[in-house]
């Protein structure tokens, strides 16, 4: 059985940059990714490809809690408890999941937080 | 007579009315001009080893995004690098000419009559980003634990502890003036 193509990253990239949520902080974000730099999926990717992807962040003794707190609420539409609940994890526990999605979903919050200077990254869901 | 305390950042007005002012003197928005043209020059400089960033400061400015997939890294680095750069100086731009550091003779009109001057949740948004790069650079200089210790005057580097607190004390009115518009 011949398994569906793979996805084209180039459309899902543009797209995915284009389809979110306008807020006032994309006043100041250049959307200028150039698709024709994105290249296509390798196949070893399609073997995981159902899993999502888990964007974490890192606790670190410079980013204020408030700020923190802020972030979350700002970037996932988090109530003040639950960003709060984030936010005290990531100091107590040293780390948080923030948000799941695909690759792509994942990249894009992970580059926001990183414009926060908040410490992200990314992993496959196990 | 007592006089009322005023925020570095405060808002007026309410939900869609919202403003926000800014409230800082020449000596802080010319310490700041100093702050973000190091900022600047820090984001375009290039350290790099085939793994990324060497000095902690930068290291710090552009993380990994994959810990443990060298490919996906480098292939993030490649195509997201330059937009973090790139909306970085963006940022510092927007908040040198609310510090009215650009000489543009518009930025006079929305100065009030305390010396205040009329911010949009843009700017603000902008400068919060600005000064926590502008911390985690410090920061990361003085090497800032989580425990809070007490920096006597004549420490070598009291005035960058200094420097550091300051920035956080702005911040933190800077988060404050942001909450009052996010959904609870």
């Amino acid at each position: 059985m011949r398994s569906p193509p793979p996805p084209d990253r180039t459309t899902q990239v543009g797209l995915g940059l284009r389809a979110r949520r306008v807020t006032a902080y994309d006043r100041h974000v250049p959307t200028t990714l150039e698709p024709t730099k994105v290249e296509e999926p390798d196949l070893a990717d399609d073997v995981t490809s159902d899993r999502p992807w888990v964007v974490l962040v890192w606790n670190d003794p410079v980013n204020l809690m408030s700020y923190v707190t802020h972030v979350f609420q700002k970037l996932f539409g988090y109530s003040l408890e639950k960003a709060t609940e984030l936010m005290m994890d990531v100091h107590e526990k040293g780390r948080a999941a923030v948000a799941t999605g695909t690759r792509e979903e994942a990249e894009m919050h992970v580059f926001r937080l990183h414009e926060h200077t908040l410490w992200a990254t990314m992993e496959h869901d196990k | 007579m007592t006089r009322r305390f005023r925020p570095p950042v405060y808002t007026t007005g309410r939900g869609a009315g919202t403003r926000w002012m800014l409230n800082v003197g020449d000596d802080e928005r010319a310490v700041l001009a100093r702050l973000l043209t190091e900022l600047r020059e820090l984001l375009t400089s290039v350290d790099d080893a085939e793994g990324g960033p060497v000095s902690p400061v930068l290291q710090r400015l552009f993380p990994n995004a994959y810990v443990d997939d060298e490919e996906k890294e480098a292939e993030y680095q490649r195509l997201m690098r330059e937009e973090l750069v790139a909306s970085r100086l963006f940022q510092i731009d927007a908040v040198s000419s609310m510090l009215g550091l650009n000489g543009d003779p518009a930025d006079e009109d929305r100065a009030d009559s305390k010396g205040g001057r009329e911010l949009d949740e843009g700017e603000v948004i902008a400068l919060m980003q600005s000064v926590n790069a502008l911390r985690m650079v410090l920061g990361t200089l003085l090497d800032i634990g989580e425990e809070e210790i007490e920096i006597d005057d004549d420490h070598e580097m009291a005035a960058e502890h200094q420097l550091y607190a300051y920035l956080s004390h702005l911040l933190e009115w800077i988060v404050r003036s942001l909450q009052s518009t996010t959904p609870r």
